[in-house]
């Protein structure tokens, strides 16, 4: 049978074929375990044909949500797959916090002079982390906005491609909350800075 | 007999920097009053603790000696922030670069500092366009500080410093940074600022300001040399205070 629109990221494409023509091309032997997607012409035969399977020792049932989550599980955490995912979006909150951090850094070091003069005039500590945490806060909703188009983008041009990404209102809040999360890390050597500025340098 | 008013105390103030565990005095035992109604000029050469005292009388700076008192408040023996607060309700600055935030107009840098006296928001613009008035910048509000001269900055600087109606002014080197003319005309707004209810302290190393004094307290090497009636220097820079 022939397909198209079908894409994997594993190395084994899926195949709509017969068994054996599928053994013969995975070169899997006719006493090795395979998975078998069974789709009955007459709905009435299910639970007869479920009934006899479950008493089958070496014949495991699964339906369609059980399966679902018995492959996710397998790809988070059964293979190498999930913990590369994970470790890449890591190093990517880590790089991120890093050049949030700098950018903040560089942002507030701009303003020391005028950052020292509220100081000196006699601005509170807080009314002086108000001007970080403003940056922090158009930063983290710029990394917001801008990471949600790219996703929506990516999500189009594989859709198209045929491979589904679902974007979950969780993964959406997730990101949000790993975002600002990642600013605020960042923000910290911007709040010390200002923290420690000394007034006194508005005078020398 | 006078209504003036003591604006700062201080008692035999030192200060002395340790950097890389050398111990270097800067202040040597200076005592000194301020009263409101009159402009006083802090002069000395280069390095004989002009600034340093001006920081240590304002606040910015803990003595390492002696006692500070701004308008009542031993400053010197409160926390930073207790001391910025009496520095944000009693003290306005007026800096040698002017120090005014670029982003923003002239109106603004004036309320700007209003606002972090809890003025209400429309109320601190009110105040701040009479300030800027009274400085004769009325018709510049909107500009930003790219968009004005030297003088006209330094004009938005003392209006910035007189909008929350200090007790007391304090200068470091105001005119430094303009011609000679335009100096004479800001010290001549600072001088307006005089009254019974405000005093000026400023830092200078131009004598044609001993002119527009009350006093001039000279200072070198951490201490006091001179403190008296000012003299009116000639153009030429002959004569000096003392």
């Amino acid at each position: 049978m022939a397909t198209h629109g079908i894409r994997s990221f594993t190395l084994n494409p899926y195949l709509f074929t017969t068994t054996t023509n599928a053994r013969r091309l995975l070169n899997v032997g006719e006493n090795q375990a395979m998975y078998y997607v069974i789709d009955l012409a007459d709905k009435q035969c299910g639970p007869a044909l479920a009934a006899w399977m479950k008493r089958q020792p070496d014949i495991q049932l699964l339906d369609t949500a059980t399966w679902s989550k018995k492959t996710q599980a397998f790809w988070v955490s059964g293979s190498g797959a999930g913990a590369a995912l994970l470790f890449t979006a890591i190093l990517g909150l880590f790089v991120g916090g890093v050049i949030v951090g700098q950018t903040l850094y560089s942002m507030t070091k701009e303003h020391l002079l005028e950052l020292a003069t509220l100081k000196a005039v006699g601005a509170r500590p807080f009314e002086l982390a108000g001007f970080v945490l403003w940056q922090v806060a158009f930063l983290a909703a710029a990394g917001v906005v801008s990471g949600f188009v790219l996703a929506l983008v990516l999500k189009r041009v594989l859709e198209n491609a045929g491979l589904t990404v679902v974007v979950s209102p969780e993964t959406v809040g997730l990101s949000v909350m790993a975002t600002i999360l990642m600013c605020a890390m960042a923000s910290i050597t911007s709040l010390v800075a200002v923290y420690k500025l000394e007034a006194a340098t508005v005078l020398r | 007999m006078s209504e003036k008013s003591i604006l700062i105390r201080a008692r035999g103030l030192a200060k002395t920097f340790r950097p890389a565990a050398i111990e270097t005095p800067v202040l040597r035992g200076i005592s000194i009053v301020i009263r409101s109604g009159e402009l006083a000029l802090l002069m000395g050469p280069s390095g004989s603790g002009k600034t340093t005292l001006l920081c240590v009388l304002s606040g910015l700076l803990r003595p390492s000696a002696g006692e500070v008192e701004l308008c009542g408040v031993p400053i010197s023996r409160l926390p930073d922030c207790a001391a910025a607060e009496v520095r944000r309700d009693k003290v306005g600055f007026v800096f040698q670069s002017y120090n005014l935030f670029p982003a923003l107009s002239a109106l603004d840098n004036v309320a700007e500092v209003l606002a972090l006296k809890g003025t209400p928001r429309e109320q601190a613009r009110g105040i701040a366009t009479e300030a800027l008035a009274r400085v004769g910048l009325g018709a510049r509000l909107g500009h930003r500080p790219g968009e004005l001269s030297g003088g006209e900055r330094q004009r938005v600087a003392i209006a910035r410093a007189l909008a929350g109606s200090p007790a007391l002014i304090l200068g470091d080197e105001p005119t430094a940074a303009l011609d000679r003319h335009t100096g004479m005309d800001i010290v001549q707004l600072i001088k307006d600022q005089v009254s019974e209810r405000c005093g000026v302290l400023l830092v200078t190393h131009d004598i044609r300001l001993t002119r527009f004094a009350d006093r001039v307290i000279e200072i070198d090497d951490g201490q006091i040399v001179s403190d008296g009636v000012a003299v009116a220097a000639d153009e030429t820079g002959g004569g000096s205070g003392g």
